[in-house]
C-alpha cells in the first residue's frame, strides 16, 4: 500500500493535522524527521513538507532548510515522479528550493514568496479565510479531481505569502495548475479584500511543470472537514456543515478532493509498476 | 539636515548567525568562512544644525521607545561599528541587503515623528551582514555566487534577488577602529 511521508523539520508545527489530512481519504500516512535515513527517505510514495516555522525562519521563512541533506532526496524523489505538496511554510521552501514551479528544469529559483503587501505597503502576519479557485486543475496530481469552477474556502495564515515570479516566466505560468485568490462568487481581481497578500495574479499556489509537485501557501488541511468550516463565511461548505451537524455525521470538507486526487494518481500508478 | 547611521546588533547569541554559518560552511562547503555578523542599519537623515543635536535626538528615539532597536536585548553604534583592531577587516567584507518592496521605515518613520516629536526627515532600513575569512581565498565575485546571491539550493543564502538587493560596503566607510 502507498504511504505518504510528512516531512517534519525543525520548527515544523503543522505536520499531526497534515497526517490527519492524508489519512482522512485511508491513505497511510508517516511523520518522518528531516535527518532521517536516506533509505527510510524514498520507502514513500509522495510527500508532504507541513507549515510551521522551519528554523525559526531564520535569513528567510523557508531557505534554512533547503539546505538540507535531506532536500536533495526530496529533489531525486521528484525527479521520479513521485508527488511533493508544501504547504505554508512547505511551499517556501519548494520555492526556495527552486522545485516549483521548475519551468526551466533545473531546480533553478523562479518564483519567492516575499512578506505580505497591501497597496505596496507591509501588511504583516495574517489569519483569515478566504476563497481560491484552481486554473488547469488537470495539470497536477493534486488538484485532478476538482474543476476549474470550484470556489474553495481556505485558510490563510503567514507573513511571507506574496508570490513574486521570475519575470521571464511570468507568462510561462499560465499553463501551470494555478490556484488563484477569489472572491465569495468566484471573481478574481486584485482588490485587497481578495488577495490578501498582493499575490502576482492573486496567486495563493502553484503546481511544476512537471505537475507532481504543489506549492500551496493556504492551509488546505484546515478545511478537510466541514466541521472545520467557520459558520460566518458565506459557501455552500457552510450549510454542508451544518447538515452533518444534524446527522451527527462527520463530513467531508472542500479538500477531500486534493487527498482524492493524491490517492487516485498513486492508485494508477502502482497499477502502471505491476 | 544631518544625517546619522545607527548599527543594532543582539547582544546575546544571534542564532540567525549560527544558522547562517552552519548551512555556508556545511551545506555550501565555503569552510573558509570563519564568522559572521548581523547588524541592522538605519540611515536616518534629521532636520538639525548640528551633529551633536542630532545624536542627542537619536540617543533620545533609542532611550524612549522600541521603534529602532529593543534596548533589553540589543546593543548599537553610532555612524562607525567599533572595532578593536583595524586588522580584524582583513578578510572582511560587509555585505548590506535591501528589500526590492516596501518595508516598515515609513511606519516607523511616522511614530517617530508623531510620537516622540523628533524632527526626522527621512529613514532607511538595511541588514547589513559582516562576513569574516580564514583566508583570502575567495573574491567578491565567489562570495556572491557561493554565499549571497541565492540561485538554487547549492548556490546563495543570503539574498532572494526576486525580491531584494545587495551591494558591498566599502569597510573603510563604515568601522571605527580604536
Amino acid at each position: 500500500m502507498s504511504k505518504v511521508a510528512i516531512i517534519q523539520f525543525p520548527g515544523s508545527n503543522c505536520e499531526y493535522e497534515t497526517a490527519k489530512f492524508v489519512e482522512s481519504c485511508n491513505i497511510e500516512a508517516d511523520i518522518i524527521r528531516w535527518n532521517c535515513s536516506s533509505k527510510e527517505f524514498h520507502r514513500y510514495s509522495a510527500y508532504v513538507l507541513p507549515g510551521g516555522f522551519s528554523y525559526q525562519d531564520r535569513v528567510r521563512a523557508g531557505v534554512m532548510a533547503t539546505k538540507l541533506p535531506i532536500m536533495k532526496e526530496l529533489e531525486l524523489a521528484a525527479a521520479e515522479n513521485k508527488p511533493v505538496l508544501g504547504i505554508c511554510n512547505g511551499c517556501q521552501i519548494l520555492a526556495e528550493a527552486g522545485l516549483v514551479p521548475n519551468l526551466g528544469g533545473e531546480n533553478k529559483i523562479e518564483m519567492a514568496l516575499a512578506p505580505n503587501m497591501s497597496n505596496d505597503k507591509p501588511k504583516g502576519f495574517i489569519c483569515d479565510w478566504v476563497y481560491v479557485k484552481i486554473k488547469n486543475p488537470e495539470n497536477c496530481v493534486f488538484t485532478s479531481m476538482f474543476t476549474s469552477e470550484d470556489i474553495l474556502p481556505i485558510q490563510v495564515n503567514h507573513g511571507e505569502g506574496n508570490f513574486i515570479i521570475e519575470e521571464s516566466k511570468k507568462e510561462l505560468i499560465s499553463q501551470l495548475t494555478m490556484i488563484q485568490y477569489c472572491d465569495k462568487d468566484g471573481n478574481i481581481v486584485p482588490s485587497n479584500n481578495v488577495n490578501p497578500n498582493g499575490s502576482f495574479q492573486n496567486i495563493a499556489g502553484l503546481g511544476s511543470k512537471q505537475g507532481n509537485i504543489l506549492a500551496i501557501m493556504p492551509h488546505p488541511e484546515r478545511a478537510i472537514f466541514s466541521s472545520q468550516i467557520p459558520g460566518w463565511i458565506d459557501s455552500k461548505w457552510v450549510s454542508h456543515k451544518n447538515h452533518s451537524f444534524s446527522n451527527g455525521d462527520v463530513t467531508l470538507g472542500p479538500w477531500k478532493k486534493m487527498i482524492q486526487s493524491l490517492s487516485y494518481f498513486l492508485e494508477n500508478s502502482k497499477v502502471l509498476q505491476t | 539636515m544631518i544625517k546619522l547611521r545607527l548599527f543594532s546588533f543582539l547582544t546575546y547569541v544571534d542564532l540567525e548567525c549560527i544558522s547562517a554559518k552552519e548551512a555556508i560552511i556545511q551545506q555550501l562547503k565555503v569552510e573558509s568562512l570563519d564568522s559572521i555578523k548581523k547588524y541592522n542599519m538605519f540611515e536616518i537623515q534629521l532636520d538639525v544644525e548640528t551633529r551633536k543635536v542630532a545624536e542627542d535626538y537619536l540617543n533620545k528615539i533609542i532611550g524612549s521607545s522600541y521603534y529602532l532597536l529593543n534596548s533589553n536585548k540589543e546593543s548599537y553604534y553610532i555612524n562607525n561599528i567599533e572595532l578593536k583592531h583595524k586588522e580584524y577587516l582583513d578578510n572582511t567584507f560587509f555585505v548590506k541587503v535591501n528589500k526590492l518592496i516596501a518595508n516598515d521605515e515609513q511606519k516607523i518613520l511616522g511614530n517617530i515623528k508623531n510620537k516622540l516629536h523628533v524632527p526626522i526627515a527621512r529613514l532607511n532600513k538595511s541588514i547589513v551582514w559582516e562576513l569574516k575569512f580564514k583566508n583570502n581565498d575567495l573574491s567578491k565575485e565567489e562570495i556572491t555566487n557561493k554565499i549571497i546571491n541565492t540561485t538554487n539550493r547549492n548556490e546563495g543564502l543570503l539574498v532572494n534577488p526576486l525580491f531584494e538587493r545587495f551591494s558591498f560596503l566599502e569597510s573603510n566607510s563604515i568601522y571605527n577602529a580604536a
